[in-house]
């Protein structure tokens, strides 16, 4: 290692350089409110407006992927429920399609269906965390008490469809751990009639509040352009005007035959890619989630629903990348295999939150401090899920 | 000036209509409930036939195979196997689940080749109770001893007087083979 090399890595990670009589160092988090979770920003703010922001993650760093190498591949699906809580499905369902794509697994078809139920009822779950979780961080509890009241519900379906409420691990390599009956279907569908209501109900609580639109519009502007060079994907990346739902892109499951529209940011209030439009686009999602529920409703059948797979899985030597669209945007598992080994050479995980983080330190400048909450809340980002 | 009296007209009038949607729901039966005195029937009998609540073992059923153990990723089982002139094939020596650790992932009741019981009761020797509610002061109130500690000291002592007869009779058989051998050489 070189002199200058080991110099530049002995360098703090955050640079605190001479601060002027008028700027102040603000440590906003790890714990914090809005936060939701561990992580901290350092803000040099000059009266209201922040000058420069440093976001420093790495407090629920647990190493998961490391963990992986260590046990078969069957034992990291519980781990992949800890990447992202609030939306557990989404990601256990990443890691078995890059399993399945990578030893060639079939599905059978009901657990394909069961597969996209669980991840798009997770997709509302999570959504409704987040639209609920903004107006909270803004002043406003009772949208957030309205939202997760739904979200119990659907909790309770959940209990149903993979006997827990959290940390599901539905998912197992070529199909799904247990199997539901038509009572449950049932509940679901009566359950939607409700939820479209809801949503209705919702819109008018706080989607129409003229203050929570006063907070939102034109704070924290990504262009299009900008969210591309951020490497935003997922909610965050269609409110900036750019339709890119990996569900239309590279269909998985049976995408291919669902009919949804991707909504994108319009701008309704202020600009393209404001914190606005980050939350209408999630509200618009979850009625199109709602659409195809009720699709999967109509055309799900009777059937096996896990295929034979071996107890010892070894897979061929070589690597795979599956991506899948998350609630937080495309959320990627980059597995290698020696070909020799039960388990797992490297796994990489790629996931939104991480992506979105990025933008903070640009977006921030220049902000007030009330906004620099309302951004970051915007962004719907789940603290496990930025560190892993 | 009218945009300005139009704003203040307008924010009180949305949050007007936000205010009525809460009204409204003060008029309605609340959803949360007392818990856990004011249930009308306790919650455990609302869950649904899957649920996963605390882990539970039938001990009768158990064929000691240590499966369950093989699968969990966090060693939350902890149990031995061995013969004893109880029963045929492996008595359960001890089996203790650290409730502390175990993340109900449902890997070990996967894994389990024992089962019993018709479609409605049906439940494999390890399997999830319905009961959740398992606080306790103190870590070691979370390690359930499925077979209590004196009758697992009992057994071990069997295990090991079955292992030394068996040894014994080994002994004993392959005795006379000896001389043969000796014989041929």
């Amino acid at each position: 290692m070189t002199s200058a090399t080991r110099e530049k890595e002995l360098k703090p990670r955050v640079e605190i350089t001479q601060i002027s009589g008028t700027e102040i160092e603000v440590n906003m988090g790890p714990h914090h409110p809005s936060t939701h979770g561990v992580i901290r920003f350092i803000l040099f703010i000059d009266g209201e407006i922040v000058v420069r922001a440093v976001p420093d993650v790495g407090y629920l760093h647990r190493s998961i992927e490391k963990i992986a190498e260590s046990m078969p591949y069957s034992f990291f699906m519980p781990y992949t429920d800890r990447v992202d809580y609030v939306a557990a499905i989404n990601c256990n369902l990443g890691y078995a399609l890059a399993i399945e794509a990578m030893g060639g697994l079939e599905v059978p078809e009901r657990a394909t269906w069961l597969r996209m139920i669980g991840v798009e009822l997770n997709r509302i779950m999570s959504h409704l965390v987040g639209v609920g979780a903004l107006p909270l961080d803004l002043g406003a509890f009772t949208p957030f008490v309205h939202a997760l009241r739904e979200r119990e519900h659907m909790m309770d379906l959940l209990e149903i469809l993979t006997g827990t409420r959290m940390n599901n691990n539905y998912i197992r390599f070529g199909g799904v751990c247990q199997d539901v009956d038509d009572e449950f279907l049932k509940k679901l569908e009566k359950y939607l009639d409700h939820f479209v209501l809801f949503l209705e109900e919702y819109d008018r609580l706080i989607g129409t509040n003229k203050i929570f639109i006063e907070r939102l519009k034109n704070v924290g502007i990504v262009s299009g352009e900008k969210a591309l060079s951020y490497s935003f994907s997922g909610p965050n990346l269609r409110a900036s005007g750019i339709g890119l739902d990996l569900r239309k892109v590279d269909p998985y499951c049976f995408y291919n035959d669902m009919k949804f529209d991707v909504p994108v940011g319009k701008g309704i209030k202020g600009t393209v890619g404001d914190s606005f439009d980050r939350y209408i686009v999630r509200i618009e999602e979850m009625a199109e989630c709602e659409k195809i529920l009720r699709q999967i409703l109509s055309k799900i059948k009777e059937g096996p629903i896990q295929s034979k797979v071996p107890k010892k899985l070894v897979l061929p030597a070589g690597e795979a990348y599956h991506h899948t669209e998350s609630a937080r945007g495309e959320l990627g598992y980059h597995i290698i295999s020696d070909g020799k080994s039960a388990s797992p050479y490297r796994i990489k995980i790629r996931t939104g939150s991480f992506a979105s983080m990025t933008s903070l330190a640009e977006i921030f400048k220049g902000m007030m401090v009330a906004d620099v909450i309302a951004y970051f809340a915007s962004l719907d980002i789940v603290a496990p899920e930025v560190d892993r | 000036m009218t945009t300005y009296l139009k704003n203040i007209w307008e924010a009180s009038a949305t949050v007007f209509e936000g205010m009525a949607i809460t009204f409204s729901y003060l008029l309605q039966r609340p959803i949360t409930v007392q818990y856990p005195d004011r249930l009308k029937e306790p919650v455990p009998k609302t869950l649904p036939k899957n649920y996963r609540g605390r882990l539970m073992v039938d001990t009768e059923l158990c064929t000691a195979c240590a499966l369950c153990q093989k699968a969990c990723p966090i060693d939350v089982i902890e149990m031995k196997g061995a013969r004893t002139e109880r029963k045929k094939g492996l008595t359960l020596i001890y089996f203790n689940i650290y409730h502390g650790k175990c993340m109900y992932c449902n890997l070990c009741v996967e894994a389990c080749p024992a089962e019993e019981g018709d479609e409605e009761a049906h439940h494999t020797a390890i399997y999830f109770k319905k009961d959740f509610e398992g606080s306790g002061y103190e870590l070691k109130d979370l390690v359930e001893q499925f077979i209590p500690r004196e009758e697992a000291i009992q057994r071990l002592k069997e295990a090991e007087e079955t292992a030394a007869k068996r040894a014994a009779k080994a002994a004993a058989e392959s005795a006379p083979a000896e001389p043969k051998k000796e014989g041929n050489a």
